[in-house]
């Protein structure tokens, strides 16, 4: 099968699953979330043959222009859902975070995003660009899950009152605890492929480190706005809505250091 | 002194500076960097001359942003030193003995009797502690056996080692500000030039552009030969992401160009009627070049590799990319000019037309030849093993931190009537789940053999 066709049956299984999940949100019998698990854990394979298709076709990595790094998101979040639910058991959070991952490949897949293979640059052609750019994403991925769960956070905690029957694994301690955990990954990831990976891929590629490129910076921001986060919450005990403010802001950091960084300012990184 | 270090040993100062740092860093995404005073007038209008002064238009070099940073500094240092003397006593000078209710306050407690006798059951539960990858620490008193047990120590000084990366880090980047140095030397093939700085010479033996089938660049390689006292002390071929290294100093393919100063051009002459004839001819800008027993003078006087019509209709080029080169021609025959104007390489509809009308005689711009130069750039950094050693110890501290958690149980065995009571308690900071999991396994095969 070529890389489209796997690509689109990703697509589906994610679809179905997000779908199974949100039967099970309401039903609340065990069955649809199994399900649910079962189809994601199959969309996840076949994206992984997706990759590996365009991998071989392209002879380079699988994120060198929008398509193929929406793609790979896409994945590293099927990845983050598949490995936090398989440990921390995120059931109802889940349908949430997989609409995440369906906008993402339906951004992918929308014609706006040129899907043919192109020659890589010179500045690319390292290995590097797989170190640098997957760890990072895969760090994103998992920010991604902590914004999901900081926003149902703050919705649960306000409807306490409203609805005296809490879900049993959707308790906001529980939600404010997975935050914590996927931060508590994404945090060590990010630092490494976006900052460390990054620094030593310019020094090599660039004549230096650190230039102060828009992308750059916003990494850094980022890193700053999880290094608030952590301090906060291990030594000054913020816990709950403010901390949940604080991953969702750096989060949104985050976001724009992907998206709104190529779009909105101009620096070296304008290529992806 | 005193209230120095209160100051900066506090957390919310901490957090107080991480937010400003943060949003100050923000601001210089928002103002575009360095440019010219001109640009910043164009854009900003009145507020540009305070933009300017502020730092903002250099925010990342500007004293105030650098300050902010030195303060960072401190504050990282003073916070790891107020806490660290409390961890270095927790982890290497821990007290055993304790009192049984203090292990009852613990978040996880057990308490139990089993049937051997007090120095039986504690050479079994040193067995398993020290299978489990526990360290055990015991002091008896009055037949009451004290026993520590603690794993992942190390873990407890992760953020410190974290910090200690950081001022590396911070360290490095001043370094590299206050004595790097970076410079881009052009070179043609066979072209030499010293090395700013250095009793040494750079030589650019041969440069290559390599293109991919569809005609965008694939690599450039540049090999490189370094040169002193007349001596070649080494030669290698460098591409984008594979730099030269000697001494310090890096030398990297940063890009190319042609050299436009006089090309070389061919020229097609040809006339249908009157004395046929199609001559092509090769000449440099600038030189002129006869034909025809010298009744046919051509004069390539100007050059431009991507030409362009500024608003006031004059000519000058857009870029030093070969986009769209242009020559500017006079043609004279018998000592009358016959044509005088521009030609296109690569759009020859838009070459002016000849005034005597197409019948005289056409003049057509084929090949164009100029020297490619390929660009150097030379850097040398000091500050940069401090940045990979301070990346090190972060990356180090981050992985200790969060995956490397100190555990410690405590156990207190004495006799009780005929049978022994063992009281166990634990605490760890955090992952606390598979603590306890661990906790429940380590009673759990204490008692089986019991």
């Amino acid at each position: 099968m070529t890389e489209s066709a796997l690509f689109f049956c990703a697509f589906i299984l994610y679809a179905v699953s997000a779908a199974s999940l949100f039967v099970y949100l309401f039903s609340e019998k065990d069955k649809w979330a199994r399900t649910g698990y079962q189809i994601i854990f199959a969309g996840f394979i076949i994206h992984t043959a997706a990759l590996a298709a365009r991998t071989l076709e392209s002879g380079h990595a699988p994120f060198t222009n929008m398509y193929e790094s929406l793609s790979f998101l896409a994945w590293c979040g099927a990845f983050a859902y598949v490995s936090m639910e398989g440990k921390y058991k995120i059931r109802k959070a889940g349908p949430y975070f997989i609409l995440i991952i369906i906008v993402l490949m339906a951004l992918a897949s929308s014609p706006l995003m040129p899907k043919e293979v192109r020659p890589l640059m010179p500045a690319l052609q390292s290995y590097w660009l797989w170190l640098h750019v997957s760890v990072t994403l895969l760090g994103e991925a998992f920010f991604a899950m902590a914004f999901v769960t900081s926003i149902l956070y703050l919705i649960t905690k306000s409807k306490k009152s409203i609805r005296s029957k809490q879900k049993k694994d959707l308790t906001p301690e529980r939600l404010d605890f997975i935050s914590y955990k996927c931060i508590a990954v994404g945090f060590p990831l990010f630092t490494l492929g976006g900052l460390v990976f990054g620094m030593i891929w310019a020094y090599k590629a660039w004549g230096r480190y650190w230039g102060w490129d828009p992308k750059e910076v916003w990494s850094l921001i980022t890193w700053f706005v999880f290094a608030l986060y952590l301090h906060t919450r291990l030594v000054m005990g913020w816990k709950g809505k403010r901390s949940a403010i604080t991953a969702i802001i750096g989060f949104l950091a985050a976001l724009f250091t992907y998206f709104g960084v190529n779009y909105l300012l101009a620096g070296l990184h304008s290529y992806l | 002194m005193n209230s120095f270090v209160k100051f900066f040993s506090s957390i919310k100062v901490s957090i107080f500076l991480l937010i400003i740092i943060t949003l100050a860093t923000t601001l210089g995404t928002l103002v575009p960097q360095g440019r010219s005073v001109e640009a910043y007038t164009e854009k900003y209008g009145d507020w540009a001359p305070f933009l300017i002064k502020s730092g903002i238009t250099r925010l990342y070099q500007s004293p105030w942003y650098l300050f902010l940073l030195l303060l960072f500094f401190i504050n990282i240092i003073v916070c790891s030193l107020t806490r660290i003397k409390k961890k270095f006593t927790q982890a290497f000078k821990p007290q055993i003995m304790t009192e049984e209710r203090k292990l009852e306050t613990l978040s996880l407690k057990k308490t139990f009797t089993c049937p051997q006798s007090v120095s039986q059951a504690e050479k079994r539960l040193k067995e398993i502690l020290s299978s489990r990858g526990y360290k055990v620490k015991e002091q008896s008193t009055q037949g009451i056996f004290f026993l520590l047990a603690r794993k992942r120590f190390s873990g407890l000084f992760g953020s410190d080692i974290v910090h200690l990366g950081i001022l590396i880090v911070i360290l490095g980047g001043f370094i590299s500000g206050a004595a790097g140095f970076r410079e881009n030397i052009a070179l043609a093939a066979e072209e030499t030039k010293s090395v700013p700085g250095t009793d040494f010479f750079l030589k650019l033996n041969r440069f290559e552009t390599h293109y991919y089938r569809d005609r965008s660049v694939k690599d450039w390689k540049s090999t490189l030969s370094l040169i002193k006292n007349s001596k070649i002390i080494m030669t290698k071929t460098i591409e984008v992401n594979h730099p030269l290294s000697y001494k310090g100093f890096v030398f990297y393919q940063s890009g190319y160009g042609w050299d436009w100063r006089n090309p070389e051009v061919e020229l097609v002459m040809e006339r249908k009627t009157e004395n046929p004839f199609s001559e092509s001819i090769r000449t440099i800008v600038g030189e002129k070049k006869s034909i025809k027993e010298k009744e046919i003078e051509i004069d390539p006087l100007y050059f431009v590799p991507d030409f362009v019509l500024t608003e006031e209709n004059k000519v000058t080029t857009r870029s030093l990319e070969p986009n769209n080169p242009a020559l500017y021609v006079k043609i004279s025959e018998k000592g009358e000019i016959v044509f005088a104007g521009w030609l296109f390489l690569k759009y020859p509809e838009f070459n002016t037309r000849n005034s005597q009308g197409d019948s005289f005689l056409s003049v057509e711009f084929k090949d164009l030849k100029a020297e490619p130069y390929s660009i150097i750039q030379i850097a040398k950094d000091p500050g940069v093993p401090f940045i990979w050693a301070g990346c090190f110890f972060v990356m180090t501290g981050l992985f200790l931190a969060f995956y490397f958690i100190p555990r410690q149980l405590r156990f207190l065995i004495k006799k009780e009537n005929q049978y022994t009571r063992v009281s166990a308690g634990g605490t760890a900071a955090k992952a606390k789940d598979s603590f306890k999991r661990e906790f429940d396994k380590i009673i759990q095969s204490f008692r089986r053999t019991g």
